[in-house]
């Protein structure tokens, strides 16, 4: 588990995006920095992706995507690792472990 | 601001069209257009072309310049608009306003798209990237973002706010099958009992395989013009353009201000229903953005049919069958006519030109007098609505 998320806050909205980002989503300012975001949310909405007849994510399926809402109102898209896929619902608790690749958040359920 | 109006139209049988190659179908849908209208096709001044992604599919870019040397009308004006899924309607629009603005007098509008290529031109994975390339590449494909994982997170999150079933999913999916059972140009043409629907394996869940878009090859073409031009030409079931909107909307599923309201719809259609100054209780037949069966409750919750969290009732109804109050996707929709991308918007206004020329055979509505089309394209980032009305020549 990763004790925060590398992410990137606004200095002009305050809002909270995914690492990277240069220009902010919410307000188109430039005035955006890396930022350590708190590790835990919950599931906002999310699919299980049954069909994935090839690519880096063949064998995962079926898996859960989701958006994640974080303790802080961060929207993230990303993955939430579980064995049991079918059982995932809205308003599970989650927590940050890492990005898989640059941009691939993962997260666990929390338990 | 000059009125507009549809003098010709048609389009290709929808399917896996492995004996069509894109001229092909560009002449299955453009000649039997400029037939319809009337004209002498060297009449067509420019041609505006919906596609998205023949550049990938079929490595060809500059599809518009190839459509119109393909009809042998080299000298029209061409240009390739590409909105993702709304790509046929962003072209449709801006036909309009041409032709609305006294730039043109008559433009031919195509959409077309040729989706479906063998394992021997492309892996898997590449085609698979191909079709998904309309969301957000850097932070949301690479998790595995799709058209349905995208539209199934709405679809999770709309249940849990408004108590949508699956069953009401599956009802509506069902509805677009038996439409389809009659459209003799649709991919598939059978219908498909709810339970069966519901029993299909998953591709993204909530939805099974019987709920999803096609991959589809398929074309679509309109000729624009004005109301003397139609006069002149006698063309007293000429359709007239009422109205047109276009609305915008985040290009991240994540990001964005709900995930149960696809904002760039609602603005699509205030401004499309404020031009055309109807009311949506006139309007007699729907053609909208079916991507996936969840997609046409948001849409028409979206479009102001029904109070938002209802579409699933109004469909469970029946309302949204031909025969229904309100009927909705004649043609089969994007589930079972097919979803040539870049053709979808401009097929549904050939769809919706045949309803209001009384010629849509056995999926017609009984004097329909005003029909709306809708798309929606990318993460829900872009929706265009059309209001089209019986001609007054």
């Amino acid at each position: 588990m990763s004790t925060t998320i590398p992410s990137m806050k606004c200095a002009d909205c305050g809002t909270i995006h995914p690492i990277g980002i240069a220009i902010c989503p919410n307000c188109g300012s430039e005035n955006i920095s890396e930022y350590a975001a708190v590790p835990t949310g919950e599931i906002y909405t999310f699919s299980v992706n049954c069909f994935v007849p090839a690519g880096k994510h063949k064998a995962r399926a079926p898996y859960v995507i989701a958006v994640v809402k974080t303790d802080e109102n961060m929207f993230m898209t990303a993955i939430v690792d579980s064995p049991k896929p079918f059982e995932i619902k809205i308003g599970d608790k989650v927590k940050f472990r890492g990005y898989e690749d640059p941009f691939t958040p993962i997260f666990d359920l929390a338990s | 601001m000059r009125e507009v109006y549809i003098i010709g139209a048609h389009q290709s049988v929808h399917g896996n069209r492995k004996d069509a190659d894109l001229r092909k179908l560009i002449a299955e849908a453009g000649n039997p257009a400029i037939a319809d209208a009337g004209i002498d096709r060297h009449d067509i001044q420019a041609l505006y072309m919906g596609n998205y992604n023949a550049n990938q599919f079929n490595n060809q870019n500059t599809l518009a310049a190839l459509a119109a040397s393909s009809l042998g009308i080299p000298e029209a004006a061409t240009l390739r608009f590409e909105a993702a899924c709304a790509s046929g309607g962003v072209a449709f629009r801006n036909a309009m306003i041409a032709v609305a603005a006294g730039v043109y007098d008559t433009v031919m509008v195509m959409g077309i798209e040729k989706m479906n290529i063998g394992l021997d031109q492309a892996d898997a994975d590449s085609q698979m990237n191909w079709a998904k390339s309309g969301v957000d590449y850097t932070y949301e494909s690479g998790v595995g973002m799709n058209g349905a994982t995208m539209f199934a997170m709405f679809a999770h999150r709309h249940m849990y706010e408004y108590g949508t079933t699956r069953e009401m999913l599956a009802i509506s999916a069902s509805k677009n099958k038996y439409h389809g059972s009659l459209n003799p140009y649709a991919y598939k043409q059978r219908e498909v009992p709810v339970d069966k629907i519901i029993k299909s394996p998953l591709i993204a869940s909530p939805f099974s395989t019987q709920e999803v878009s096609l991959v589809t090859d398929g074309s679509a073409a309109v000729i624009l013009t004005t109301k003397d031009r139609a006069k002149a030409l006698g063309k007293k079931n000429a359709v007239k353009v009422l109205g047109s909107g276009h609305g915008g909307g985040s290009f991240s599923v994540a990001f964005r201000d709900s995930h149960v309201r696809m904002r760039a719809t609602v603005e699509a259609a205030n401004e499309a229903f404020k031009m055309a100054g109807i009311k949506r209780s006139d309007i007699s037949v729907v053609e909208c953005h079916d991507c996936f069966s969840f997609t046409e409750l948001m849409n028409i919750e979206d479009l102001g049919f029904v109070e938002k969290g209802k579409g699933g009732w109004f469909a469970a109804d029946g309302h949204t069958r031909l025969g229904g109050k309100l009927p909705v996707n004649t043609s089969g929709g994007l589930c079972a006519k097919g979803h040539p991308i870049g053709a979808t918007g401009v097929g549904q206004i050939v769809e919706m030109t045949w309803q209001l020329q009384d010629k849509a055979d056995k999926r017609q509505v009984k004097d329909a007098k005003f029909a709306l089309t809708h798309v929606l394209g990318g993460p829900g980032s872009i929706s265009t609505v059309h209001i089209l009305g019986r001609g007054d020549i």
